[in-house]
C-alpha cells in the first residue's frame, strides 16, 4: 500500500514511465504522416501528463489530491479536443480527399 | 517483501511494459487501425496504473472517457477517411526521423535526470485512499468551481462547433440579396481553392 | 487569502458540511463573463428559430451582451481586491484592463463579420456563439490565478479558435489552417500541462501564488525545466519567434474577421497569461525568464518585420507584422518597471484600434472585390477614398508615425526600455520600426500614388459603393470608430496614459514585482 514503510514502487518509477510516454508522443507528433496518428500522439502526451499528475497527487498531496482533480479536467478537455479535431479533419478530408500531412500545403507551411 | 508488495510491483511492471510497447506501436505501426486498437490498450493500462495509485474514480473516468469515447471516436474517424492511399515518398524523411529520434532521446534523458535528481517532498501527507471520490467532488464544488463551470461551456461549444463543421449542408441563399451562393469562398486567392470533388 | 480553499479543505474533516456553503465565493467578479455567457446562450436560442431569425437577432444580442459586460468591467475598476472562487480568480486592475481589451476586440470583430459571414454562406448564429465562447475563455484567462483555471480557460479559448479558423468549411485553406492550428495548439497545450504537472510536483499546490512561494526555495533544474515548458506555451500564444510558425498559415487561411479577433483578443489573453505566470509565479527566476524573453523579443521584431517585406498577401503581411508588434510589446514585459507594464497595457489598447481598423478596411475591400493581394490595391484612392484613408491611417499608426496613436504607444515602450537600460531591445526595436514603416508605406503608395491607368484590374472593375445590404452599416461604424480613435487618440492620449498607469498601480502582483526589481537594482 502507499506510504507504507516498504513502498514497492517509488515515485520516480511513475515519473520515468510518464517521461517515456511523453517522448514517444513527441516523436509521433513530429514524424506521423497520417493526421489521425498525429491526434493519437497528442493523446499519448496528455496521458503522460496525467500519469505525472496522478503520481504527484498520491505521493505528495495524498490528502487533498488536487492532482486527481487536475487529471479529471485534462481528460474532459482532451475529449473535447479530440471531437473538434476529428470534425476539422473530416471537413478537410471532404475538400482534399487525403489525410497525408505532407500534402496539406495549400498554405506554405 | 510481502506478497502484496510484490504483486503490486509485478502489476506495475506489466502495465508499464504495456504502456511503453503499446505507445511505440501506436506511432510506428503502418496500419492505422492496429494503432488505434493499441491506443485503446495503452489507455486501459494507464487506467490500471491509476488503480495502483489508489485513484479508482479517475481510473473509471479514464476507461469511460478515453477508451469509451476518444478511442471510439478515433476509430470512427479512421473508418470515415479510410481511402487507401499511396504516400508519396519524401526525400530526407529517414534522416528527419533519426534526427527527431535523437532529439527525443535527449529530451527523455533530461526529463528522467530531473525526475531522479529532484528531492521530492517525500513522504507526503497520508493518503485518503477510498475517500478520494468524495474529496474530488468537494474540490469541484469549492475551489475548482470556476474551471468546472467553464468546462461545461467548453463542452457545449465543442459540441456545437463539431456539428457545424462536420455536417454537410450549408446555407445556400444569401439572406439579403436572395442570390444563390454557389461560390465556395469569397476570396479567390492564387491557389486552387476547392479541389474538384467530381474527380476523385 | 488565496489559499482559503486549500486551508479550509485541510481542516475540513472537522467541519460540518453546511459550512462548505458558507464560504465567500465573490462570484460578482466574473459578472461580466456571466453576461457574455448569457449572450452566447441567447444567440444559440435565436439560432434555433432558423437562419433568418439568427441573422436578425444575433447581432443585437451580442452588442447588448458585450456592451453590458464592458460597463460592468468599468465598474470593477479599482474595486476591492478579494480573490473570488476561493483563489481561482482575481479581478485586479490589470485583469480588468485586459478583459476590456478582449471584450472590445470581440465587439469590433463581430461588427465587421456579419457581412463576411453572410456572403461566405456560413451559419451566423453559431459563429457568434463560438466567438463569444472564445471571448469568455480569454477573459477568464486574464484573471485566473490557479493552474487548473488557467488550463481550462486557455483551452476554451484555443478550442474555440480552432473551430473559428475552420469555419469556412468549403474552403480547403480554411480547414487546413484549422487542422494545423489544432495540432500545433494541442501539442503546445500538452507541453504546458507537462510543465504544470512539474510545478504541481514541486509545490504540491495549483495556486499560482503558492507555487511562486515554493519556487523560491526549490531545486533549480526542475524549476528551469518547468519554466521552459510553460514559457514555450506562452510564446506560442503570443506568436513569438521561434514559436510563430502557425501564425502566417492560420492568418492566411482563416476567415478574415476571425483573424482580426485572433490577432488582438487572443494575443492580449496571451500577454495576460504571461504576466500571471512569469511575473506572478516565476518571480524567483526573474533574470532567467527575462533573458529568454529578450531573445524572443529580438527574434520576433527582426524576423516578423523583415519577412513581412516579402509578402504579397495582405493578410499574410499583417500576420508577420503582428509577430513584430508582439516583439515590441514584449519590451514592456522584459523591463519589469512601472513604466514598462503601463506601456505594455497602453500599447495593447492602441494595437486593438489600429489593427482592427486595418482589418475592417481589408474585409471591406475583400467583400467588394474578392481579393486579398497587395498589388490589387493599386489605384484604390479614386474608387474608394474611405478604405484608402482608413487603411493608410491605421498602417501609419502601426508603423509608429506621429501623431497617430501607435506612435505614442511605441515611444512609451521605447522610453521605458531605455530607462531600464535595455539598450539592445530598444535599438533593435527602432531599427525594425523603420523597416516596418517601409512595408506599411509601400501599401499606401500602392493605393495612393498610382495613376488611374495603372490601377489593377480588380480596382478598375470596382463595384459601386453601397451600404444598404445587411451587415454593411455595422462594418462602416466599426471602421470609422477605429480609424477615428487611431487618428485622434494620439493627440488626446493623456487619459489613456493615466488609464494604463492606474492599471499597473491597482495590481498588487505587479507592484510587488516592481518593488522587488527596484530592491535588486539598489542592492
Amino acid at each position: 500500500m502507499l506510504n507504507s514503510p516498504i513502498d514497492p514502487i517509488p515515485l520516480q518509477a511513475y515519473l520515468t514511465l510518464a517521461s517515456l510516454l511523453f517522448c514517444i508522443g513527441v516523436w509521433g507528433l513530429i514524424n506521423s504522416r497520417n493526421a489521425v496518428r498525429v491526434l493519437m500522439s497528442i493523446e499519448l502526451m496528455l496521458n503522460a501528463v496525467n500519469i505525472n499528475l496522478m503520481a504527484f497527487s498520491s505521493f505528495l498531496d495524498g490528502d487533498l489530491i488536487r492532482g486527481q482533480v487536475f487529471a479529471v479536467f485534462v481528460i474532459t478537455v482532451a475529449a473535447a479536443e479530440a471531437a473538434v479535431g476529428l470534425a476539422i479533419l473530416l471537413s478537410l478530408y471532404r475538400n482534399m480527399i487525403t489525410v497525408d500531412m505532407e500534402s496539406f500545403n495549400l498554405l506554405r507551411w | 517483501m510481502t506478497i502484496a508488495a510484490s504483486t503490486e510491483l509485478i502489476c506495475f511492471l506489466i502495465l508499464g511494459a504495456v504502456v511503453v510497447l503499446g505507445s511505440i506501436g501506436v506511432v510506428l505501426l503502418t496500419n492505422i487501425v492496429y494503432s488505434a486498437f493499441l491506443l485503446g490498450g495503452v489507455f486501459m493500462a494507464v487506467a490500471g496504473l491509476y488503480l495502483l495509485l489508489n485513484a479508482s474514480f479517475v481510473a473509471a473516468a479514464q476507461v469511460l472517457v478515453y477508451v469509451g469515447a476518444v478511442n471510439v471516436l478515433i476509430l470512427f474517424a479512421i473508418m470515415l477517411v479510410n481511402k487507401k492511399e499511396e504516400l508519396k515518398p519524401i526525400k530526407g524523411l529517414q534522416l528527419r526521423k533519426i534526427l527527431s529520434g535523437a532529439i527525443c532521446l535527449g529530451l527523455l534523458s533530461l526529463l528522467i535526470r530531473v525526475d531522479f535528481t529532484t528531492p521530492w517532498n517525500l513522504p507526503g501527507p497520508k493518503a485518503i485512499g477510498e475517500d478520494a471520490t468524495e474529496r474530488i467532488g468537494e474540490h469541484l464544488f469549492t475551489d475548482y468551481l470556476l474551471p468546472f463551470e467553464l468546462a461545461s461551456v467548453l463542452l457545449l461549444m465543442a459540441m456545437i462547433g463539431a456539428i457545424v463543421l462536420a455536417r454537410r449542408d450549408v446555407l445556400i441563399q444569401d439572406l439579403d440579396t436572395e442570390k444563390a451562393i454557389d461560390l465556395p469562398i469569397i476570396e479567390n486567392g492564387k491557389e486552387p481553392l476547392l479541389i474538384d470533388k467530381t474527380s476523385p | 487569502m488565496p489559499e482559503t480553499g486549500a486551508l479550509f479543505l485541510t481542516n475540513q474533516s472537522m467541519t460540518a458540511p453546511g459550512e462548505l456553503l458558507g464560504l465567500a465565493l465573490n462570484a460578482g467578479a466574473i459578472l461580466p463573463e456571466g453576461i457574455i455567457l448569457l449572450a452566447m446562450l441567447g444567440t444559440l436560442l435565436v439560432d434555433l428559430a432558423g437562419q433568418k431569425a439568427a441573422a436578425k437577432w444575433a447581432p443585437p444580442i451580442c452588442y447588448i451582451g458585450l456592451g453590458t459586460s464592458l460597463c460592468l468591467l468599468a465598474l470593477q475598476w479599482n474595486g476591492p481586491l478579494e480573490p473570488s472562487f476561493l483563489g481561482a480568480f482575481l479581478a485586479d486592475n490589470l485583469a480588468v484592463a485586459f478583459r476590456a481589451v478582449i471584450a472590445l476586440s470581440t465587439l469590433i470583430s463581430l461588427l465587421i463579420s456579419w457581412r463576411y459571414a453572410e456572403q461566405s454562406g456560413s451559419p451566423v448564429g453559431e459563429y457568434a456563439a463560438i466567438l463569444l465562447a472564445a471571448t469568455l475563455g480569454a477573459m477568464l484567462l486574464c484573471g485566473s490565478t490557479d493552474l487548473i483555471s488557467v488550463f481550462v480557460s486557455l483551452e476554451t479559448l484555443s478550442v474555440a479558435s480552432y473551430l473559428l479558423a475552420g469555419y469556412m468549411k468549403r474552403d480547403a485553406r480554411s480547414s487546413e489552417a484549422a487542422l494545423k492550428y489544432l495540432l500545433v495548439g494541442s501539442a503546445a497545450a500538452a507541453v504546458f500541462l507537462y510543465g504544470a504537472s512539474l510545478l504541481y510536483g514541486i509545490s504540491g499546490s495549483t495556486n499560482l501564488q503558492e507555487i511562486g512561494v515554493a519556487l523560491l526555495t526549490s531545486p533549480t533544474p526542475l524549476a528551469a525545466l518547468a519554466l521552459v515548458f510553460v514559457l514555450s506555451t506562452v510564446a506560442f500564444k503570443i506568436a513569438a519567434v521561434p514559436f510563430h510558425q502557425w501564425t502566417p498559415d492560420v492568418y492566411e487561411g482563416s476567415p478574415t474577421p476571425v483573424v482580426a479577433f485572433l490577432s488582438v483578443g487572443s494575443k492580449a489573453a496571451g500577454f495576460a497569461l504571461a504576466v500571471r505566470l512569469l511575473v506572478g509565479c516565476f518571480g524567483a527566476f526573474d533574470n532567467q525568464w527575462k533573458l529568454l524573453f529578450t531573445v524572443l523579443a529580438v527574434l520576433s521584431m527582426t524576423l516578423g518585420n523583415v519577412v513581412a517585406l516579402a509578402q504579397t498577401s495582405m493578410k499574410r503581411m499583417l500576420a508577420y507584422s503582428s509577430i513584430g508588434q508582439a516583439g515590441f510589446v514584449m519590451i514592456g514585459l522584459v523591463c519589469g518597471t512601472e513604466d514598462g507594464y503601463a506601456a505594455m497595457v497602453l500599447y495593447m489598447a492602441a494595437y486593438l484600434f489600429m489593427n482592427l481598423g486595418a482589418f475592417a478596411c481589408i474585409i471591406l475591400f475583400t467583400i467588394r472585390t474578392g481579393s486579398d493581394r497587395i498589388s490589387d490595391y493599386a489605384g484604390l484612392y479614386q474608387k474608394d477614398p474611405l478604405i484608402t484613408l482608413g487603411l493608410s491611417l491605421c498602417l501609419l499608426s502601426l508603423g509608429g508615425i506621429p501623431p497617430m496613436l501607435g506612435f505614442f504607444g511605441k515611444i512609451y515602450l521605447f522610453f521605458a526600455g531605455w530607462a531600464d537600460q535595455q539598450y539592445l531591445l530598444v535599438v533593435v526595436g527602432l531599427v525594425t520600426s523603420v523597416i516596418s514603416i517601409y512595408y506599411y508605406i509601400s501599401v499606401i503608395k500602392m493605393m495612393v500614388v498610382k495613376e488611374p491607368h495603372e490601377a489593377s484590374e480588380v480596382v478598375k472593375a470596382y463595384p459601386s459603393i453601397q451600404w444598404k445590404t445587411i451587415g454593411m452599416q455595422p462594418l462602416r461604424a466599426a471602421l470609422v470608430t477605429c480609424v477615428l480613435v487611431t487618428a485622434v487618440g494620439g493627440i488626446l492620449s493623456s487619459p489613456l496614459f493615466q488609464w494604463a498607469n492606474s492599471a499597473v498601480a491597482g495590481t498588487p502582483l505587479l507592484q510587488e514585482a516592481i518593488a522587488l526589481t527596484g530592491e535588486r537594482a539598489l542592492g
